[in-house]
């Protein structure tokens, strides 16, 4: 079995190096990364994982961020040429997590019939920024996540088997092809997601994503992302970065609600590779889920819209039966009215 | 955190005790039941986890089967009386297996803001021989690749709704969904299985169609669950055997049910349950060591999340089924069907009065 990430980075050098040797460690085999315009470093780190030959390398000029057409000619190139069995179709915030800690021991066990794994966000909010590594600093998850356009939301993700005639949909959420079928619902894979990470991410992030978006004329652009540059345009990117950032008054009172869980599980593992403070002392492999942690899980993923959507809409069809029976009962005592005052006429 | 279960038994002797011991040994910590007039020894065991002080006892004179507004009551009582965090309303006939810790722990970890969570019904097939103990003899049980549509069928993929202790809360729909204030639905989680034995013997099958029949075509108003009507229907033309014989899986069709995936063997009650014998009799909580359920293998995880998307499946056919109504309901009363029959039956109606009076 052959496990091929693939991989788009614009100028994302304060994480790309630990996120790649993060999935190789992991259990992936190749990384096929499209680098795109980087000028922060990025592009070193990349040909530094070529020249291992643990990557490939595409370079992409283009202004426009054509984020489907770019991410689908990596999965299809892995599909074709680099001999993938299944694909993770990654962004360089995102760590991905496979439920029981391996991907090979995962994709083993799911049935032939479906084509693609579902994974969900688990979102790491800023911390304030002392200019140590992201990973040292940002050990707080989100526990109360909404799907909405909003820099620290949940979303899911999609592992697939590979396919020739793969199309990956906007955001790398979906893949599509005639007969990959979903396995909805089962969030196998938590994506350990660092969206925001400092104040010059924040701008380079949203900023430099707007105005490559605003050249492609096939997508459209997330509010959060349009609120960010309006605020940036008008001088106030600060007042769109600081309310995201949890200090330690923040921190004691979400996670004594369960709003905020701390978490430390990628910056433990990141140490064992060499990054963030290495020296510390090691925390030992991360603890086996447990019911609880489960739930939490799995009472973030319930705000995805695919989860058990039969019973979101069978709230509301109980209330329209409701409805229905008191209309009808108004009826017929209407027309019991009627019939015992007619007969008395 | 206290979980109370409640639960409405009538002539269920032959799994009443497995049911209490069972429940009482794998994290609940008190039971609200109703004896809807049982005759064949429940009534007896029941009264028994009374005295030991694990079971709140109403009996229930009627025969009219009102599980609804008795699975209200109990679940009020739980909240109410005995203080319960979460209430599970079971049928004796369905046995609750927590996904791992216990019973209670699994829902302990639920966040607060929801209210709900949902289990997942599996159902379990009669298999050959009728006297011995139904959990020895019942390890098959069907396992869903494709949703079944069939209204009628026993092993349609199902769900049952656990919720928080409310003293306000209502059951509805045969107490697979729940009305209250603030219970809001964890979807897409099913931390507890429910293993479900409807049908286990000849005789059992009989006496099941006679009541539940009896109670669906005379007080209860609500249409009769599928099976329940097939059931009655061949009590009632005398093919309650034939019935009873073409839901039982024997050797053969065992071996290729396993083949195609679509029966597995589950010895999971079974094996818990003999964990709890002692001396021809079920253990009481204490005189065992408590269950144990282990976290399920990532392979069972799989087959889990395959099974609930075709309960997810399943449960949008039924919507849809239930929308066709509420639509043909609807178009009855914006036709105004009520005043358009008064108005045919009206006039005949007075005049047949009016010569009467003559």
């Amino acid at each position: 079995m052959k496990l091929v990430q693939t991989l788009l980075v614009r100028d994302e050098a304060d994480v790309v190096d630990a996120q790649i040797a993060f999935h190789l460690n992991a259990g992936v085999d190749l990384v096929v990364a499209t680098d795109n315009r980087s000028e922060d470093g990025t592009t070193e780190i990349l040909e530094r994982y070529e020249r291992e030959g643990y990557l490939h390398l595409l370079r992409e000029p283009g202004q426009d961020l054509r984020q489907t057409e770019w991410v689908t000619r990596m999965a299809r190139l892995a599909a074709t040429e680099l001999g993938a069995d299944w694909i993770l179709n990654t962004d360089a915030d995102e760590f991905w997590w496979p439920l029981g800690g391996d991907f090979r021991a995962l994709f083993e066990v799911i049935p032939e019939h479906f084509g693609v794994v579902r994974g969900a966000w688990r979102s790491f909010v800023p911390r304030p920024d002392d200019d140590r590594f992201f990973a040292e600093r940002m050990t707080v998850r989100t526990c109360r996540p909404e799907f909405v356009a909003h820099p620290l939301a949940t979303h899911f993700k999609s592992a697939h088997r590979a396919r020739a005639d793969v199309r990956v949909g906007r955001g790398n959420h979906e893949a599509f092809a005639p007969g990959l079928v979903p396995l909805r619902g089962w969030h196998a894979i938590e994506v350990l997601h660092f969206p925001v990470r400092s104040y010059e991410q924040c701008v380079r992030k949203y900023v430099t994503q707007f105005v490559a978006l605003e050249l492609n004329a096939e997508k459209g652009i997330a509010d959060h992302m349009a609120e960010a540059y309006r605020a940036y345009r008008a001088g106030r990117l600060e007042d769109f970065y600081a309310p995201l950032v949890v200090d330690d008054h923040a921190l004691a009172t979400g996670v004594a609600s369960g709003d905020l869980a701390v978490d430390t599980r990628l910056r433990d593992v990141l140490r064992t590779l060499g990054f963030g403070d290495a020296a510390a002392p090691s925390a030992g492999p991360a603890p086996a889920p447990t019911v609880d942690t489960a739930a939490v899980f799995a009472a973030e993923c319930a705000v995805l819209p695919e989860s058990d959507y039969g019973l979101a809409i069978a709230a509301r069809v109980d209330e329209l039966e409701e409805r229905m029976a008191a209309l009808e009962a108004r009826f017929v005592s209407r027309a019991g009215r009627a019939l015992r005052s007619g007969l008395r006429r | 955190m206290t979980l109370v279960m409640t639960l409405l038994a009538r002539d269920e002797a032959d799994v009443i005790e497995h049911w209490l011991a069972f429940h009482l040994n794998a994290g609940a910590d008190f039971v609200v039941a109703t004896d809807n007039l049982s005759r064949d020894g429940t009534t007896e065991i029941l009264e028994a986890y009374a005295r030991a002080g694990h079971v709140h006892l109403i009996r229930e004179t009627g025969e009219d089967l009102r599980d609804g507004e008795w699975a209200t009551r109990m679940a009020r009582i739980a909240a109410s009386e005995y203080a319960a965090d979460w209430v599970i309303n079971s049928d004796a006939d369905e046995f609750w297996w927590p996904r791992g810790g216990s019973l209670g722990s699994v829902l302990d970890g639920i966040p607060e803001r929801y209210g709900t969570v949902s289990a997942f019904l599996r159902t379990f097939a009669p298999r050959p021989g009728a006297d011995d103990d139904f959990a020895e003899r019942m390890t098959v049980r069907f396992s869903p690749l494709a949703p079944i549509h069939d209204p009628s069928s026993l092993y349609r993929p199902f769900r049952k709704v656990i919720h928080r202790g409310d003293p306000n809360v209502t059951l509805v729909r045969g107490h697979h969904a729940v009305r209250g204030g603030a219970l809001a639905p964890l979807r897409g989680w099913y931390p507890i299985e429910a293993f479900h034995f409807p049908i286990r013997s000849r005789e059992q099958c009989a006496r099941k169609a006679k009541v539940m029949g009896a109670a669906f075509e005379t007080h209860i108003d609500r249409a009769s669950t599928g099976y329940h009507a097939q059931m009655y229907a061949a009590l009632r033309e005398g093919t309650i055997d034939d019935f009873y014989e073409s839901l039982v899986v024997g050797d053969d069709e065992l071996r290729e049910g396993v083949a195609a995936q679509r029966l597995v063997v589950d010895t999971r009650l079974r094996d818990a349950l003999r964990l709890l014998r002692r001396d021809g009799r079920l253990a009481l909580p204490g005189e065992a060591d408590a269950l144990t359920f282990p976290t399920p293998s990532l392979a069972d995880e799989a087959t889990y999340a395959v099974e609930a998307a075709v309960l997810g499946e399943a449960d949008v056919v039924r919507l849809q089924r239930r929308l066709d109504a509420l639509e043909h309901r609807l178009a009855t009363v914006e036709q105004g069907l009520p005043n358009r029959v008064y108005r045919r039956v009206a006039g005949p109606a007075r005049r047949v009065l009016r010569r009467g009076r003559r």
